[in-house]
Formats: structure tokens, sequence, C-alpha cells
């Protein structure tokens, strides 16, 4: 098994990302950084041979789960900004 | 970790990253010592499965693994993601105060070309996991990612879909996974036990039901919420409250 220049800085590049993902205080950021962080895991699976996880973290992991993300802050942010008129929107919704 | 907290807050605050960079640094040195440290002796199982793949039906190992020899953990994998879509579609209904009606012309071109692409290259990775690296869940989510992008530009595709389809073929892929591990026991053998010539087809049958069902269901995941009775279509509920979501 050989470990090149390019693993390591790959697995720091991955420690690197994980630590501002989990400290960035910008939700999108987070997002964003949590997209590229699933692209580099999927070379890192195909770094580690298994091509079949790769695919699906690259699809899934980082392609999906980023996109369900990035419309769960839409909801979040449509929340925070008028709160009394989405509770008239569900109403409205309820009743019809 | 910003700069402009105060002081006291700063230091009471900074116990929670120095724990997470601790528990990073464990983790990174657990797995770099999980993936350095000498295998002895052992192969693990890669010998049997090769032993077995003649009779699998499959060439590739890690279809073999999924879809025959633990079919069981791949059935509870699509119940686990039919009972997401379930969740999702009981919790409370929600709409967006505002979306743009329209998509915009480079988005919508853009699908119009992508999504076409997206299923070839689905049914690709569909046809190539039976030899190499890809499979059900792969061309899935394929599927899936082109299902989110008809969603966000309100594609009148979507309208066409008729509502009960989409639950038919949420509810598919479980379905069919368990009627094809009873219709084996039908044969005379043990729950989703399939040999020889009947499991190569055995396997095609549920890579494409459940390359399918995962497909929608991931779809319907970012859809939000169920699509309204009162609509004559699926796609006609759903995007109007995704559709701006596009930038």
């Amino acid at each position: 098994m050989v470990v090149s220049a390019f693993d390591i800085i790959l697995c720091l590049t991955l420690v690197w990302l994980a630590w501002h993902i989990l400290t960035s205080p910008d939700h999108f950021k987070a997002v964003v950084l949590f997209i590229s962080f699933g692209l580099l895991m999927a070379l890192a699976w195909v770094r580690l041979q298994a091509p079949d996880v790769a695919l699906a973290e690259a699809a899934i992991g980082s392609g999906l789960t980023g996109a369900l993300f990035l419309s769960a802050l839409r909801r979040m942010a449509s929340v925070r900004r008028g709160e009394r008129r989405l509770d008239r929107a569900e109403e409205r919704y309820d009743d019809g | 970790m910003t700069g402009n907290e105060s002081t006291g807050h700063r230091r009471g605050m900074g116990l929670v990253p120095l724990f997470n960079l601790v528990m990073l640094v464990a983790l990174f040195a657990a797995l770099a010592w999980g993936y350095l440290a000498p295998v002895s002796g052992s192969s693990g199982l890669a010998h049997r499965v090769d032993a077995a793949l003649v009779e699998s039906g499959v060439e590739s190992r890690v279809t073999a693994v999924l879809l025959n020899y633990r079919a069981y953990d791949t059935l509870l994998e699509c119940f686990v993601l039919f009972l997401g879509v379930v969740a999702v579609w009981s919790l409370r209904p929600f709409r967006y105060d505002r979306h743009d009606p329209s998509p915009g012309l480079i988005l919508s071109s853009l699908v119009r070309l992508l999504v076409p692409l997206m299923v070839l290259v689905g049914g690709y990775l569909l046809w190539a996991g039976s030899n190499q690296a890809g499979g059900a869940f792969q061309a899935g989510a394929i599927l899936g990612g082109a299902g989110v992008l008809l969603l966000l530009t309100s594609s009148p595709l979507l309208s066409a879909l008729p509502r009960g389809l989409l639950s038919c073929g949420i509810c598919l892929g479980p379905v069919f996974f368990l009627m094809m591990g009873l219709a084996a026991m039908v044969l005379g053998r043990d729950f989703m036990e399939y040999r020889g010539e009947a499991a190569a087809l055995a396997i095609v049958a549920l890579e494409v039901v459940t390359a399918l069902s995962i497909g929608l269901c991931l779809a319907a995941l970012f859809g939000g919420r169920r699509p309204e009775a009162g609509q004559e279509g699926a796609g006609k509920a759903v995007p109007s409250q995704d559709g701006g979501e596009g930038r």
C-alpha cells in the first residue's frame, strides 16, 4: 500500500473542511463547504479503490443532500422573515 | 471564533470548538490507524464472495453482495427511504411566502439539455452495475437529481405525471423487493435466495424497479410535501412552492 503526497493532502483538506463546516457561523457557507467535502470524500473513496461508494457519495452524499440542505435553508429563511404571515398562510392552507 | 464577541463570552465558547478539534483528531487518527495497520493473515470474506460469484447471477462483487448475498440490508435501505418520504409527507404542510413563477432562461434550457443526459447516465449506471461500479442506488440517485432539476424549473413534464403514479412508484421499490423474496420462497428456496440462471433475471428486474423507486423517493423528499388531491398532476402542487429555488 503506497500513501502518496496526494493522499496526505486530500486527508488534511478533508479534516480542514470538516472543521470549517462545524465552526462556520454562516449556514449557507457551511452547506457549500459540505458539498465540496462530499466531492472530496468521493475522491478519497476512489483512492481507497471503492468506486461504488464514491459514486453513491458524489450523487447522494454531496448532490442530493446538498440540495436538501439548500432548500431547508431557504425554508428557514422564509420562516424568519415573516412568522405571522406564514401562520396565516398555513391556516389558509388547512381550511382549503 | 468570529473575533467580535466579548472576551469572557469567547472563553466560555472556546471549549466547544476545542472539544470538536480533539474529537476530529481522534477520529482521524483512528481512521489512519485502521487504514495503515497491517492486516495479518485473514483476507476477510473476499474469497468466499468470489467462490459463490458464479451462482450469484452477476459479475460484480459489490452488486452480488448488495442484491444477492445481503439483499436483506438493501431491502431495509429501501424501507428507510420509503419511511423518510412518508415522514416528510406527514409533516405539517408548509408554503413559501414568495416564489418566482419563471425559473429563468438559462436554468430552464440547461435543465432541458441535462435531464435526458441524466436519464441516459442513470440507465448506463444501472446496466454497468452487473459487472463494474454502478448499480441501483447510484442510478436512482442520478434519476432523483434529474427529478430535483425538474422540480426547480416547475417543468410541465411533472404535471403530466399522475398523482397516483407517484405514490405507487414510491411504494413499488420495497413492495417489489419483498415480492421477489417471497417468490423465491414459493419456488422452494429461502427468502431472497437467488441462484443460477434465474438470479441474473431477478437481479436485473430488482435493480430497474428499485432504481426508479429510489429516484422518485429522493425527488419526493426534495419536493417537500405530498401533492394535493385537488390538483390534476403531481407536479402542479410541488413546484408551485419549490419553483422559486432556482437562482
